[in-house]
């Protein structure tokens, strides 16, 4: 679906859901779902409906085995008069080792169930270009990466018994194909969207304008900033030999501000849709460039997927009985200080090697994971230098400056972590990174008004410069949060009306859309 | 608070509105310095609205508005005539020009030029541009829109051209503001003036086609070109220009092909190609494919001529006011064409 098709089809869903009877207003939900996947291609649909069958088929068995596994007596005393006489029989006693293994066994399957679709389309993604900018399509899979994890969250979290299973195919598939971020994400919990979508929605003023502001919003980020960035991006990328030195430098920034607004920019869209239609996503972003370490901008970005693997891979990894097993075996050995961190580690860097595979598996992606995974342990090893250093000069903590430094660096860190997503040569990226600090000629090249030659006229520089300069007010202004300032704007009609007419006429005219360019694509939506 | 609501939509809808058609205005092509030949189809509503009609309509491609000189037919034969034509248009974009023209007045003679007919696609998006973009909004230009239309192509680009033009903001012209809001014509009624002198390549052989097939979507936009002249009483006549050259090319076999549509229909078919009548030399070609004025103006005469004895040889003379508009088009040509002359000198 292009912008102005997506932008016309929510009016479209918008309009019957308010306009139907509350109780019919899923159905819209379940139609609109199935429409865009379709527009996507019926193999997109086909995805989506195979993988809410894998977890719906599954979920019955995992349910049964938490049930087991998971009630005390207590439990069971409460929700005994709730049970049905199934689940009266299956919490009857608490479960042995056998049944437990039995158990994980069942969460296990119904995992590679629901998610091999993704591991096969990251296999054949394989055959294509691993730079981000030079693929292909998604096409037919459509933002699998995403309502895969979303699926496979919904048994996990059903083992661990925090939910119950949804009896209706039909309400897991509304869950699982949620339109507004199927593409995108954010990847949604279970137990804080699906309540949301079953339940009845009235038209609220509040709701629609700011949620189609953050929607245009989105679109601004989008077209003016991210698509325009990565004119120049495509340029230094394409000839690595042509362009070093100054250039890379100028890279890691016009990348980090590209794949920022093209992002953030879809989940404003994301987001946006589904606040007009009363349904509240979780926050993917907390201004992650106000960081101060890697560490807690990995907290800041793409928050739902952070928290996935976090709580799905990390937390039960770091504390599973083989990482146990062998702290207990360092910490009785000579190696008696690293043993208390190494199941960290050791979880840290299989998490980040399986992010670096879910963003592909060749072999740029998982040096950008791992390279991530070092620099966190790097820090963490390099903390009690931190704390001696802050302990002698205790108040450079608060100085302004010496934030700044903070920020900058892990900017620049991250920066040039992410610069492996361009080539698909994993080697090229620090060959690319060396030439920053040996190739003056690039450097010179550039501030002698090379930038010029990056398909961009002076006219666009200044453009983008403005609209960065936009993102960052407005990120500081907090418009997300229900705050002030969201307040100020959706409570006067006529200031609301201004922002919509502001941010349209901006993104139509300074847009970057059109002949030549492939608008509704996403970086992230390659992943 | 509804009717504040109610206000600011209606207040918001009204500056929007106000806002992408400024800027739709401002940002596209005016097309009078640099690719004039964009400003052809939009001139002729010019005419339309002060109420002008015409006695002979051209269609076709460069081979209509290269060709025939409306003011030059006005001095040998005393007839009125307008050209609608664009560069690379293809047959269905005539039929929808004739349809559009049909709205506003009805001639008594249609002259497509036949070039058109050995292509069954469109040239690109550039040229459908050209020919399009200057339609009025109405019913014929969005099925012209989707006759041309190719896959990456979005109907509503066509209806909201600041979608398709809005990437010149960073590099808009002079011309772009002086003539935003009025501009006076390139065209002599659709007549592009062409100053060039450079002879045909006459070693060039024409290339050898696989398939000497005119393809049918022409032939289906000819036959609704043809029905619709007949429907309306208009004498419809298709002309070959007298331009040979190796990339354009007139196959005799495609010669023969009109010919026997022509007959088939009772039809006029000329093919002016070689006509010793006209005497085209080296020096009537612009750039060794098209023609320039001089060339222009010795088919003018000639065909102008022909008209005249064929489909008006007993017309009623034309009043006093269509004679002095017709006069000043002429002098407004001569202008031109000695401005060029003394150039030349």
């Amino acid at each position: 679906m292009s912008t102005l098709e997506f932008v016309g089809f929510t009016a479209a869903v918008l309009l019957l859901y308010y306009l139907v009877p509350r109780r019919a207003q899923s159905a819209v939900l379940l139609a609109a779902n199935v429409f865009y996947c379709l527009s996507a291609g019926l193999l997109c649909l086909l995805s989506v409906i195979g993988v809410t069958t894998a977890a719906f088929c599954s979920s019955v068995k995992i349910e049964r085995a938490a049930a087991k596994e998971h009630a005390t007596p207590q439990e069971r005393a409460v929700t005994k008069e709730h049970a049905t006489p199934q689940e009266r029989a299956v919490t009857k006693e608490r479960a042995t080792p056998q049944e437990r293994k039995k158990s994980r066994r069942t969460l296990v399957f119904g995992l590679v169930f629901t998610l091999s679709s993704l591991v096969l389309v990251k296999l054949f993604s394989l055959l294509e270009s691993a730079s981000v900018l030079f693929r292909e399509s998604e096409g037919g899979t459509l933002g699998l990466a995403f309502y895969s994890l979303s699926a496979s969250g919904y048994l996990i979290d059903l083992y661990r018994g925090k939910i119950r299973r949804e009896k209706s195919f039909l309400k897991l598939f509304i869950f699982v194909g949620f339109f507004p971020c199927i593409r995108l994400g954010p990847i949604s919990r279970y137990s804080q969207l699906s309540p949301q979508l079953n339940k009845p929605h009235a038209p609220v003023w509040e709701n629609i304008v700011s949620g189609a502001i953050r929607m245009l919003w989105g679109y601004f980020k989008k077209l003016v900033v991210a698509d325009t960035a990565l004119v120049a991006v495509r340029a230094i990328v394409a000839e690595p030999q042509k362009y070093g030195g100054g250039y890379i430098f100028f890279l890691i920034i016009l990348y980090s501000v590209a794949i920022y607004a093209d992002f953030t920019g879809g989940i404003d869209i994301a987001l946006g849709a589904s606040r007009m239609l009363d349904i509240s996503l979780a926050e993917n972003f907390d201004r992650p460039f106000s960081s101060e370490s890697v560490r807690e901008y990995w907290k800041r970005w793409h928050i739902t997927l952070g928290a996935y693997f976090t709580d799905y891979v990390f937390y039960p990894l770091s504390i599973s009985r083989p990482m146990r097993a062998i702290s207990k075996r360092l910490r009785k050995s000579k190696y008696k200080k690293i043993g208390k961190k190494m199941p960290v580690y050791i979880a840290l860097v299989f998490t980040w090697f399986l992010t670096g595979a879910w963003h592909g598996l060749s072999p740029n992606f998982i040096l950008w994971g791992l390279s991530n995974a070092a620099v966190i342990i790097a820090a963490q090893e390099l903390s009690p230098l931190s704390a001696r250093f802050h302990q002698k000069h205790p108040t450079v903590n608060n100085n302004a400056v010496w934030r700044l430094f903070c920020v900058v660096r892990t900017f620049l860190i991250i920066g040039a972590i992410r610069i492996f997503d361009l080539w698909g040569n994993a080697l090229t990226t620090p060959r690319a990174i060396a030439s920053i600090f040996f190739d003056a000629r690039g450097w010179k090249d550039l501030f002698g008004g090379g930038f010029l030659s990056l398909g961009l006229s002076l006219p666009e520089w200044i453009a983008l410069a403005v609209g960065v300069a936009l993102i960052f007010a407005v990120s500081k202004l907090d418009f997300k949060k229900d705050g002030k300032m969201r307040n100020i704007v959706t409570r006067r009609p006529l200031l609301t009306m201004l922002v919509i007419v502001a941010l349209v006429s901006a993104t139509a005219i300074f847009g970057s859309y059109g002949v030549g360019f492939d608008e509704s694509s996403f970086i992230y939506s390659q992943f | 608070m509804r009717k504040k609501r109610i206000f600011s939509i209606v207040f918001a809808l009204a500056l929007l509105g106000a806002i992408l058609a400024f800027f739709s205005r401002l940002l596209m092509p005016k097309h009078v310095s640099m690719v004039r030949e964009g400003a052809l189809v939009g001139e002729y509503y010019i005419e339309a609205d002060e109420g002008r009609e015409h006695q002979i309509l051209f269609l076709g491609d460069c081979e209509a508005y290269g060709c025939f000189i409306p003011a030059i037919i006005w001095e040998a034969s005393g007839l009125t005539s307008y050209v609608r034509g664009s560069p690379a248009a293809r047959v269905w974009q005539s039929y929808y020009l004739l349809l559009d023209t049909l709205e506003y007045e009805k001639p008594d003679v249609v002259v497509l030029s036949v070039f058109a007919l050995c292509h069954g696609d469109a040239q690109s998006e550039a040229y459908n541009r050209l020919a399009l973009d200057g339609m009025r909004l109405s019913k014929n230009k969005i099925n012209a829109v989707k006759a041309s239309m190719s896959e990456d192509e979005i109907l509503i680009s066509y209806i909201f051209p600041l979608l398709r033009y809005h990437s010149r903001w960073s590099e808009l012209r002079r011309e772009d503001i002086d003539y935003l809001f009025a501009r006076e014509a390139v065209s002599h009624n659709g007549y592009l003036f062409e100053s060039g002198s450079r002879a045909p390549d006459t070693e060039q052989s024409p290339e050898e086609l696989f398939d000497y097939s005119l393809p049918d979507r022409a032939i289906e936009y000819l036959d609704k070109i043809r029905l619709c002249c007949e429907e309306r009483g208009i004498a419809l006549v298709l002309v070959k220009s007298p331009t040979q050259s190796g990339h354009y090319w007139w196959y005799d076999e495609w010669d023969a092909r009109v010919r026997e549509y022509a007959e088939r229909y009772r039809l006029d078919y000329y093919n002016l190609i070689g006509s010793e009548e006209i005497g085209i030399d080296g020096g009537d070609y612009a750039d060794g494919v098209h023609l320039n004025f001089l060339g222009a103006e010795k088919t003018s005469r000639y065909f102008g001529k022909v008209l005249k004895e064929k489909y008006f040889p007993s017309a009623a003379p034309h009043g006093e006011e269509t004679k002095r508009v017709w006069k000043d088009k002429l002098d407004k040509y001569y202008i031109e064409r000695n401005k060029f002359s003394e150039g030349e000198k």
